[in-house]
């Protein structure tokens, strides 16, 4: 007979920012299952009105420190959509391979950091670095080619200073360029490794499905990240412009973020969503790895969302290979495009690591903006979140409360949620 | 003093602006601006796993950071990552909850790190949602940025 039992887990542990989970079942039935955001709400759109355009960037790069360079280019995006801006061939091109390097830096460190530990059967990454060195050596490795990336295109690691309005402001020297596909060729085998020991741990994943409807950005030809039409696996495609009818946001009272929802109760973005969507665009490496990792869409096990990670890893770097080789072939020439003030509105959208992400500004005729709206993918999971630890909280009551708790963390992880940022101080003991 | 040291040597200041005395790693980076030749200065912010690509970097670093020691408030100790253990606990082992002795002990273990480390540390007096420096920490600055370049002395021993 199932033992009663009641979990709190307050402030789970490998996630960016503070959620809780409540799980109660007695004889044998859950009585309740919960996912609670606890983070005070940070009032971004309140803090750019009445800024002026060219503020716009610099401001809400800081919503998030790992996905900078993603809202730097919804920002970017959106505010050259309102003033009608159009960018160069060679700009979008730099700043599609800006965006793979943000998307490989944020993988790597989801999977070897704070994933990989729940597979390997250890608490945190600290005891991997002796159980599992080599493997460590290598994400390691990794993480540092993709911060390496971004330094050279963005002009840091995090919190980008060379990407602009209309282009770029500096850009990196053809034999730069060079030295990065080199280093990217090279991280190919490395990238293959660390794909056939995540296929080692399969096993590992909770066997646990729940169909839903997954978003993201789609295009003819790519497997979009940069640009493109929302696409839904439920209602096809969408234009970008049109993207309050898909993420209806609203409040629940468990939850400081808003939850959104389209055709169903929730709907899924993220890697997983993107795979699902277009899986047919992946490069041949991108392919390779997901037939390493066994995956073939549409996957519906939310677990598997870090995988399809390990997916995009590879098909960033074989993506990225490519544009430099279109780069190198025209001459980077460091083109940008002239902005005129104007008013209007811009509504932009751009996959960033966590999913599909937002930026919509109105911008009046002495520059200024008068309303902004930005919809994180994170506020677009929370829902699902939820409806998968409702789906998933029955075949859970006969276990015991530790592999509950581990199912239940396990599950929110897969999502790689980013709540918030936080202080630190060390703090130690003379010996 | 700074021309005799041997390799690639460091200053990294580590620590939030915006929560007062937890910034003093960053606030020592700027105040030794342009007065240490040879030796670069990191202000790496709140750290995390980045201060395991940066010590890969070197061969000696002299890191700043704030740390309850249990001293006074705005008391200044130099130490090297053995003389200590880290009492903090990290709670929810996420980038924004990094432990500093952890991230050289990561470095260690990888064989990356620089073979000669020493943490400079200052006793906060207040870590709280502001930018300036609390009355003690301000204080003391003089007293800090020359703790720091006995400490870069020192790595020379």
């Amino acid at each position: 007979m199932a033992m009663d039992v009641g979990i709190h887990i307050e402030h789970l542990t490998r996630v960016e920012g503070h959620g809780d989970i409540f799980f109660n079942s007695k004889e044998g039935k859950v009585e309740k299952v919960q996912w609670h955001v606890t983070e005070a709400p940070r009032f971004f759109e309140a803090m750019v009105r009445g800024k002026s355009y060219v503020h716009l960037q610099p401001i809400t790069s800081r919503i998030c420190g790992i996905c900078s360079i993603g809202h730097s280019l919804a920002s970017l995006k959106a505010t050259e959509a309102a003033l009608g801006v159009q960018v160069s061939e060679e700009t979008v091109l730099l700043r599609r391979l800006a965006l793979h390097g943000e998307n490989m830096q944020s993988h790597i460190l989801h999977i070897g950091y704070l994933v990989a530990p729940d597979l390997f059967g250890v608490g945190s990454v600290f005891p991997m670095v002796a159980t599992h060195k080599d493997a460590v050596l290598k994400i390691v490795g990794l993480h540092r080619l993709a911060n390496f990336m971004s330094d050279l295109v963005c002009g840091r690691t995090t919190h980008p200073i060379t990407l602009r309005l209309g282009g770029f402001s500096k850009v990196p020297a053809d034999r730069e360029l060079t030295d990065l596909k080199s280093r990217l060729e090279a991280a190919k085998p490395v990238i293959s490794e660390v794909a056939g020991l995540l296929a080692s741990v399969k096993g590992g994943i909770p066997d646990f499905n729940r169909e839903t409807e997954y978003v993201g950005l789609v295009d003819d030809k790519l497997y979009a990240l940069y640009d493109g039409a929302i696409g839904s696996t439920d209602t096809g495609e969408h234009p970008v412009n049109f993207y309050k009818s898909i993420t209806n946001e609203y409040v629940v009272p468990q939850s400081t973020a808003k939850y959104t929802k389209h055709s169903r109760d929730s709907y899924f973005v993220g890697a997983l969503a993107r795979f699902n969507l277009n899986e047919s665009k992946l490069s041949d490496f991108g392919r390779e790895t997901a037939e390493v990792l066994g995956m073939k869409a549409p996957i519906h096990n939310p677990f598997m969302n870090t995988y399809a990670q390990m997916v995009e890893v590879a098909d960033s770097v074989q993506d990225s290979i490519h544009i430099i080789d279109e780069l190198l072939a025209c001459g980077i020439k460091g083109d940008k495009a002239e902005v005129k003030v104007k008013a209007g509105r811009g509504i932009s959208a751009v996959e960033v690591p966590r999913g599909i992400l937002f930026h919509d500004y109105t911008i009046d005729s002495i520059g200024n903006c008068t309303k902004a709206n930005c919809i994180i993918p994170t506020n677009q999971n929370h829902a699902s979140i939820q409806q998968d630890m409702e789906a998933i909280g029955p075949s859970l009551v006969e276990r015991p409360e530790k592999d509950i708790e581990l199912t239940l963390e396990m599950l929110v992880r897969a999502y790689d949620p980013c709540i918030s940022c936080s202080t630190h101080y060390a703090k130690v003991h003379f010996v | 003093m700074t021309e005799v040291i041997a390799g690639k040597t460091a200053i990294i200041g580590i620590g939030n602006p915006m929560m007062a005395d937890d910034g003093i790693g960053p606030r020592l980076v700027a105040e030794l601006e342009g007065s240490c030749p040879g030796i670069d200065l990191i202000d790496l912010g709140t750290g995390g796993m980045q201060l395991v690509h940066v010590l890969a970097r070197y061969d000696s670093v002299v890191i700043i950071d704030s740390a309850d020691m249990g001293l006074e408030r705005g008391e200044c100790c130099v130490f090297s990552p053995e003389e200590v253990v880290s009492l903090k606990k990290t709670r929810t082992y996420s980038l924004h909850d990094w432990d500093l002795m952890r991230s050289i002990e990561i470095s260690r273990n990888l064989g990356e790190a620089p073979d000669r480390i020493l943490i400079c540390a200052v006793q906060p007096a207040s870590v709280e949602m502001r930018e300036e420096l609390s009355a003690e920490l301000q204080k003391g600055m003089a007293m800090y940025t020359a703790t720091v370049r006995r400490a870069l002395e020192a790595l020379e021993y």
